[in-house]
């Protein structure tokens, strides 16, 4: 390089280089709202209800969503912060956590958190090159150190501000599935169940309860459970008496994203958890035969494609907006596939400690 | 240490050491929704990681997948599965 600076370690690979905008403490972001997304519920008919419950069994919860914002200088080019959780609580009984949103908002980040419901929200440690900073987040008053400059005269790194410091990482997966099992009739729990997967964050030495991670969420599963019931009956009304038939269908489903937890110092946990639930149901009666009504009834949930469409006539446009109202987010049915999941090979993460930067 | 660098603050405590970091990050890119991407000039090292992140999506009702991708030698390629359902994706690597 015709200028600059290039630090290398023991095995000659370049760790600073003047030339790259390295990534520095910006902060912690700061929690504004605490949400949920609505258990979502809805059908065409209240009638032949099956006597056993059929609506959202009470231990299946949704996830809490924690929103921050991250005071900084954005612009449409900035690259993204990444942003450390500081959980709340490690162990084997800790709540799963992660990212499952980062986007710009007008010159500062936003970042939702989605946590097992009922625990403490997580502290959450962000990182971005110095000039994507505020001037004071970027400013220090110690006078030792190394700060760089590139060709156009930014900072580059600069030792004072907190380089981002990195003391372990591995790569994780996520299960497959966020609930294994059947659920029978109308006994439904599609809650996570999952066993949780391991992976060694190759940390040694620090104590868990300082560490932590770098693993937004990529994955998501959605998981569905259908039942069906049909029944015929006598209406007695003198000379207009008839024989009647009829058929019910019901659809609960789920919708989770990836979360991870720190079950000790040497191992990080992938698993689930649920950003949003529903129950549908359509009630058909006539008098064309049995078959005919239970047919009628289960043909909306027989395929992907024709469930949607009457999750718009059971829940209806007005009420899913009314359910959605003052909650923060973004309304719709999050039910994107069925009995599936994206994005859960493949999940690299990085751990740090908190008492680099408090 | 025989190389590397350590640098202190005004009170000599190490503000950075080449040696106690594992993981150095050694570039970063995002990749627009629904497009295919290479990047040229990644550093090499022997041990390298890439960490995805999903941008401006939460995941509603679309199947939001996250942009795959391959690393070999100093290139980096990324790309969409799917040609309307895959979100913006920041890609980090990182080197030991």
């Amino acid at each position: 390089m015709a200028y600059g600076i290039s630090a290398k370690n023991d095995s000659g690979e370049v760790i600073i280089d003047s030339a790259f905008e390295h990534y520095h403490f910006a902060g912690k972001a700061g929690l504004f709202s605490t949400t949920r997304v609505p258990a979502l519920s809805g059908g065409t008919d209240t009638q032949h209800s099956p006597s056993s419950p059929t609506g959202l069994n009470g231990s299946q919860v949704n996830g809490h969503i924690f929103k921050y914002s991250l005071v900084a200088r954005a612009n449409s080019n900035s690259p993204a912060p990444m942003c450390f959780i500081k959980p709340s609580s490690t162990g084997s009984s800790a709540p799963y956590a992660a990212i499952v949103l980062v986007e710009r908002y007008g010159v500062n980040w936003h970042i939702w958190i989605l946590q097992t419901y009922g625990y403490t929200a997580p502290q959450v440690y962000c990182f971005l090159p110095l000039k994507e900073m505020t001037a004071s987040a970027a400013a220090s008053s110690d006078v030792y150190g190394l700060k760089t400059y590139n060709s156009a005269g930014d900072v580059t790194f600069n030792s004072s501000i907190r380089p981002l410091k990195v003391i372990g990482g591995g790569t994780a997966t996520s299960p497959s599935l966020a609930h294994t099992g059947t659920s029978s009739g109308y006994s439904v729990n599609l809650s996570v169940n999952v066993s949780p997967l391991n992976f060694s964050t190759g940390v040694s030495g620090t104590a868990v309860s300082d560490m932590m991670y770098y693993c937004p969420s990529i994955s998501h599963s959605c998981q569905e459970h259908q039942a069906n019931s049909s029944g015929d009956g006598f209406q007695a009304q003198g000379s207009n008496s008839f024989f009647y038939s009829w058929g019910r269908g019901d659809l609960w489903w789920c919708f989770y994203r990836g979360a991870f937890r720190l079950s000790s110092s040497s191992n990080l946990q992938s698993s689930y958890v649920t950003y949003a639930s529903g129950h549908v149901w359509k009630a058909v009666e006539n008098t064309s035969g049995i078959l005919v009504a239970l047919a009628a009834a289960i043909l909306a949930f027989a395929t992907f494609g024709a469930t949607l469409p009457f999750f718009a006539i059971a829940i209806g446009s007005t009420a899913l907006t009314s359910a959605f109202t003052n909650t923060g987010v973004a309304s719709g049915y999050y039910y994107p596939y069925k009995n599936d999941s994206r994005n859960n090979s493949n999940n690299p993460f990085m751990i740090s400690k908190a008492s680099y930067y408090d | 240490m025989a190389y590397g660098l350590v640098i202190n603050n005004a009170s000599g405590n190490a503000m950075y050491s080449s040696q106690d970091s594992t993981w150095t990050l050694l570039a970063y890119y995002t990749t627009a929704a629904n497009t295919n991407a290479t990047y040229t000039g990644v550093p090499i090292m022997s041990s390298r990681l890439v960490t995805r992140q999903m941008l401006n999506q939460v995941t509603g009702d679309d199947e939001a997948y996250a942009h795959s991708y391959s690393l070999s030698g100093s290139t980096l390629t990324t790309t969409a599965p799917s040609s309307t359902d895959t979100v913006q994706t920041f890609f980090a690597v990182w080197g030991k």
